[in-house]
């Protein structure tokens, strides 16, 4: 027989008790070298490349395309983020993208409705099917995982259905073209959507009392609810938020390829997720965070420009992706038990 | 005696640095026979439990020899106790919740195979046969999550001793009654009862007196980590029992220093017929300026009375009136609203959030107060931190860092910022050191002399005594007793909480 677990009764003081230590602020130069570790390597890697391909990739036609081409993935990240960050999981997001692309299509190509309608109804269709994710989750208690892996099936097929499974190209309205490829200061209309939202999330997240609330609820629904937190409706008003920026993700990727193709999305969402956990370990490490996300989408953007533009084919983008996340998270955490060890 | 006991432990002692948890202990347990270990929170029955079994180091010196082989106090581990036979059934018994009883047992006996795959059939047969030889009536087959706490313990008791004859074990029940039911639990101790009257030797380790006189042939009484006194079958009587928990100077009353209640003006809260889970009907009336002490056995209803006044829990029957309004006490939220703040027991789970920073927890409820600025925040912070002297005194250190002492110095200033009109305090010092005892109770002084009412629950009867003017005593979810005046001492209330 195994030694049972040393199970302290609840009435038992007599041990005094060890919290496990948590993650501690790290101050000093080897301090900013972790928490800017993804931003260090970025500027590494263009300098190599700019030293390997002098004639293409340092050109502003070149990077112009990395921001507009990573511009979707971006949102799509900042949506998984904040659910990640109450503790949940959306596996839905990259189906809605990919539906409201087409809804929009549809709507303005066979039904001729106005660009800004058919843009408004978009988002509208987004942000219920992530609120059909939250009540499932955050009110039904059904594990998020589950929920929105059935909401995003069953999102994919109406995409098809709404399609009749053909890529979507005639018509598409002026506003959403123009949305995101109108260039402001030389920089094209859906970087600066991304850059808008990032900086909006970013301000909520870490400014505001709500933002607190969302981290706390994360780090525990119990005490968060304990505390006198409306957990349930701020889990459900998360999960359709980021339905909406799913959404708005499907608008832009309408407006940058002129088309809208149903089963795109999907694809997006793994290097979305792998984005939102790889930021996780810069700018605040330990913690769920908009510039670190977006820093690690630009990392695996300018990583595989410039392995392509040295003649890599293209399926090595997922393998770079998927390398760069393990390698990321396995460096991190070796950052982190060394500064334990110095600790004691 | 003729023969050899079958454990015989001489000047066992366990020591955390400078403190003798458990100091030169003396203990004899014979075939057949049952012993009870008795004692106040605190008194090492805990830690001797942990140092028989491998779990705390022994301090050199000490013997032990099971059925005349001497172990090694050095040499012994957690695997090398149970292999010797020294078996234990915990309060909580830790069966997997997926697995059946059946596959719950083959965890420990080892799974009957025909070409490497299970036999469901003989291993369910087997299980059968080694439940009915207690005289358990449980369908092997049931998933383990199936169970009734009663069921659990009697399960646990069977894979306890399921691979051991009787006469070559030496059972320990930790307080593995605790969380049963009178009746529940006296069925469970008579079926130990029987497998001591065909060998086993007994130590129960329990709060339970009458669970003692009816069922140890020995009780020993520890207090503060040395054999306080011994009673035999006969000579055993709980009055003196707790007399020998509490130690002298038990009597005295502390009441005097006890801020007077404001009793005339409008009570702070009024609960008629309040009810809701594990908790029947209370009626209960709270002063302003009040500590008002809760007490009694895990599960009789105290601890949830708390959580049904906090809201964490739903009440289901009853009124309450907060200054002499009606007041709906649904949720957490509403109780805040009201006024109304709990600190849970359970600090691991209930505390604070530990990936915020201290600062951040400070300010988790009502974070809109603050809005964006930071100022009014960091004021705030520096303020608690400085008049509960947490420490570190940095605000921006994860709240899962600090030590349990520390942190329940956070909970409780979290709640001081917002003004608490009723504060509910489940067991505030678990595993909290003796200097932010002392933090806690002056700061209930001070806000109970502001005029905040206070409920106190603990599972030690010398903080009641130390802090309250009134306590109740609280079984099977009603109120069965108040204690008030010169009866809220230590022996008073241990006696109505264990007896």
């Amino acid at each position: 027989m195994p030694p049972t677990p040393d199970t302290t009764s609840h009435t038992g003081t007599e041990i005094a008790e060890e919290r496990p230590r948590g993650p501690r602020r790290r101050t000093g130069f080897l301090g900013l070298l972790q928490r800017h570790m993804i931003l260090m390597l970025i500027l590494v890697l263009v300098g190599i490349f700019s030293g390997l391909a002098p004639a293409t990739f340092p050109t502003f036609q070149n990077l112009q395309g990395i921001a507009l081409g990573q511009a979707v993935s971006a949102l799509l990240a900042l949506a998984v983020l904040l659910v990640v960050v109450v503790g949940e999981f959306d596996l839905s997001v990259g189906y809605i993208l990919g539906f409201c692309a087409v809804l929009a299509a549809k709507l303005a190509g066979e039904y001729a409705l106005p660009g800004l309608v058919a843009i408004l109804l978009a988002l509208l269709a987004g942000g219920l099917f992530g609120l059909l994710s939250g009540v499932l989750t955050a009110r039904l208690k059904v594990n998020s995982l589950i929920a929105t892996l059935g909401v995003g099936l069953a999102v994919s097929g109406l995409s098809v259905g709404v399609s009749g499974g053909q890529t979507l190209s005639s018509n598409i309205p002026d506003v959403v073209k123009d949305l995101a490829r109108t260039r402001v200061l030389g920089i094209g209309g859906a970087v600066w959507v991304v850059i808008i939202v990032a900086v909006v999330l970013y301000v909520v997240l870490t400014r505001t009392p709500l933002g607190r609330k969302l981290y706390a609820t994360g780090g525990s629904e119990t005490v968060a609810r304990m505390v006198g937190m409306r957990t349930t409706l701020l889990k459900v008003s998360v999960f359709a938020t980021a339905g909406i920026i799913a959404a708005l993700a499907g608008i832009l990727q309408l407006g940058l390829s002129g088309a809208a193709n149903p089963s795109y999305g999907s694809n997006l969402l793994l290097p979305a997720f792998a984005a939102v956990f790889l930021g996780s370990t810069t700018v605040r490490p330990g913690f769920f965070n908009v510039w670190g996300t977006v820093l690690a989408i630009t990392l695996l953007a300018v990583g595989f420009s410039g392995l392509s533009l040295l003649g890599t084919p293209f399926w090595a983008e997922p393998v770079f992706d998927g390398l760069a996340l393990i390698i990321g998270v396995l460096l991190s955490r070796w950052n982190v038990r060394a500064a334990r060890g110095r600790a004691k | 005696m003729a023969v050899e006991a079958r454990l015989s432990v001489r000047g066992l002692s366990v020591a955390f640095g400078e403190h003798r948890a458990v100091d030169s202990l003396d203990l004899d347990i014979a075939s057949g026979e049952v012993v009870a270990l008795l004692g106040a929170n605190g008194s090492g029955k805990s830690t001797t439990v942990k140092a028989l079994t491998g779990i705390n180091p022994v301090r050199p010196g000490a013997t032990i020899r099971l059925r005349g082989e001497s172990l090694d106090p050095a040499m012994l581990t957690p695997a090398e106790s149970v292999r010797r036979g020294i078996r234990v059934v915990h309060q909580e018994a830790p069966l997997v919740a997926d697995l059946t009883v059946a596959e719950a047992m083959a965890l420990h006996q080892g799974f009957p195979t025909a070409l490497g795959l299970i036999r469901n059939r003989e291993l369910e047969r087997r299980t059968a046969l080694r439940l009915a030889a207690f005289g358990i009536d449980i369908d092997p087959g049931r998933l383990c999550r199936e169970l009734t706490p009663a069921e659990r313990a009697s399960v646990s008791l069977a894979i306890a001793l399921a691979d051991i004859q009787e006469d070559e074990a030496v059972l320990i029940l930790d307080e593995a009654t605790a969380s049963l039911s009178t009746e529940d639990a006296s069925r469970f101790l008579i079926r130990v009862r029987e497998a001591a009257d065909r060998g086993l030797a007994v130590l129960m380790v329990t709060h339970r007196l009458p669970e003692v006189r009816a069922n140890a042939d020995h009780t020993i009484v520890l207090r503060d980590g040395a054999v306080a006194a011994h009673f035999g079958r006969n000579d055993f009587d709980e009055v003196e029992v707790v007399r020998a928990m509490v130690g002298p100077g038990g009597r005295q009353t502390v009441v005097g220093d006890v801020p007077d209640a404001d009793t005339k003006a409008t009570p702070a809260l009024v609960a008629t017929g309040f009810g809701g889970p594990g908790v029947e009907s209370v009626d209960l009336r709270i002063a302003r300026g009040e500590i008002l002490g809760v007490t009694g056995r895990a599960g009789g209803g105290a601890a949830e009375l708390l959580r049904l006044l906090g809201g964490i829990e739903r009440p289901t029957s009853g009124l309450v009136e907060v200054e002499g309004n009606a007041a709906v006490i649904r949720d957490p939220r509403a109780a805040i609203a009201l006024g109304i703040f709990y600190i849970s027991a359970n600090r691991l789970i209930e505390g604070g959030v530990p990936t915020l920073s201290v600062a951040e927890n400070l300010t988790l409820p009502r974070t809109e107060r603050y809005g964006f600025g930071t100022r009014r925040a960091r004021a705030d912070v520096g303020r608690m931190m400085t008049m509960l002297d947490v420490r570190p005194p940095d605000g921006g250190v994860p709240f899962g860092s600090l030590s349990g002492g520390n942190q329940q110095k956070v909970l409780l200033g979290r709640w001081l910022l917002l003004e608490p009109h009723v504060l509910l305090l489940d067991d505030p010092t678990v595993g909290v050191d003796p200097q932010t005892r002392q933090t806690i109770f002056e700061t209930l002084d001070l806000l109970a002399a502001r005029g905040t009412a206070i409920v106190l629950r603990s599972s030690e009867p010398e903080q009641l005594a130390r802090a309250c003017s009134r306590v109740l005593v609280i079984r099977d979810g009603r109120i069965v007793g108040e204690l008030t005046g010169d009866d809220v001492n230590t022996e008073e209330i241990s006696l109505a909480t264990y007896a």
